[in-house]
């Protein structure tokens, strides 16, 4: 999984989910490797999407 | 290749025919060239309720445009069930989805109308004229899974058709998961196309009664595909209707699945190099706003490495 995020100014971002799209966090969550919260699993599948798509 | 059981139909059908003939769970269906060159259009209905038949459209978003050996003929998307296995198929039969069939309409500018020549052979009549034997009504025809039809096509849309390049005695099987009326029939449109390499050709159809093998590989395919079919007790409306006009029922009330959609929130933070490229998926129209594109960032990851097919098949994630 992606290392921690380099220091710098922390931004929020808020994204909706539906309830569908919730079901897929909750089978990552249970899974546990991309994080155990929401937003952990959410920034780290963006770390990842940024290291596969090299942006 | 499986053991199949004894050998229980033999016929020919000649140019320009079909036949309507019952294919029992474990049954395999045998489509022979007899000399090769022939478009064979195929229609198939559950044997017990008509109004499952073959998928065409289910079938292409399991495989692709061409199923080929080892792929499963499936039912309407409404019973989303495995109907045929494709046991044999020789790399000679180049398989369509996408002609629907012929119909004499499509002769007409060549001069085959009913006031002029006379109406051409066609898929669509063809097909009438076999299910007739058991009821069923021109309307009941379905888009056709066509063997031995070489369609192409390219990205703008476009489609045509390449010569046949059957091969006299080349043969399909197709293993019934349950009791079906199959309908093969004799392409109609191969003498004046190309469909058929200009001259139509008489097609021989075999049924082999159910071995132990073969049910046992029924099983297999219903254990491993099977989960995702529907039922008629699933249906909230299970009634055919028998009048030819539609009224609105007043006392009808939908039931949309997981209607209405919510949603809720969830807050992400970000270091200031993901902002700045959470941005940059917006300057590149990718999405509207930082909630957008963070969600699309996020499916886009899930798809490429953790969607699960629902098959094998040659469906390929962008």
């Amino acid at each position: 999984m992606a290392e921690d995020s380099p220091k710098g100014k922390k931004q929020t971002v808020e994204v909706e989910f539906d309830q569908q799209q919730d079901v897929i966090l909750k089978r990552l969550r249970e899974d546990g490797r991309y994080g155990t919260t929401d937003a952990e699993i959410i920034r780290n599948a963006f770390r990842e999407f940024r290291r596969q798509t090299r942006m | 290749m499986p053991q199949y059981g004894p050998k229980r139909e033999d016929i020919i059908l000649q140019p320009v025919s079909g036949k309507a003939l019952p294919v029992y769970m474990g049954e395999v269906l045998r489509i022979i060239q007899v000399d090769g060159g022939q478009c064979v259009d195929f229609n198939a209905f559950n044997l017990h309720d008509y109004k499952e038949y073959l998928g065409v459209s289910n079938t292409r978003s399991y495989h692709g445009f061409r199923p080929k050996k080892g792929d499963i003929v499936w039912s309407v998307h409404s019973r989303n069930r495995p109907m045929y296995i494709i046991l044999e198929m020789p790399e000679t039969c180049f398989t369509d989805l996408l002609g629907g069939r012929c119909k004499a309409g499509n002769h007409y500018p060549e001069g085959f109308t009913p006031e002029g020549y006379g109406i051409h052979t066609n898929c669509q009549d063809t097909f009438a004229a076999s299910i007739g034997e058991y009821d069923l009504t021109a309307d009941d025809v379905h888009d056709s899974f066509n063997m031995w039809m070489n369609t192409e096509w390219d990205s703008t849309g476009q489609y045509w058709i390449n010569r046949n390049t059957g091969r006299k005695g080349d043969y399909v099987d197709l293993l019934a998961m349950f009791d079906t009326l199959a309908v093969p029939i004799v392409c109609g449109s191969g003498d004046t196309g190309i469909t058929s390499n200009y001259s139509f050709k008489p097609l021989q159809i075999q049924v082999f009664e159910k071995s132990a093998e073969t049910e046992e590989l029924v099983k297999s395919y219903e254990a491993k595909s099977g989960r995702g079919q529907r039922k008629l007790q699933h249906f909230k409306v299970k009634e055919i209707r028998t009048e030819r006009g539609l009224k609105r029922n007043p006392n009808y009330v939908p039931e949309f699945v997981n209607f209405p959609i919510r949603t809720r929130r969830i807050q992400v933070e970000l270091n200031e190099e993901e902002y700045a490229a959470l941005q940059g998926l917006q300057k590149i129209g990718l999405a509207k706003d930082d909630g957008e594109a963070l969600r699309y960032a996020f499916f886009r990851w899930y798809h490429r490495n953790h969607r699960p097919m629902p098959l094998s098949g040659k469906i390929r994630q962008s």
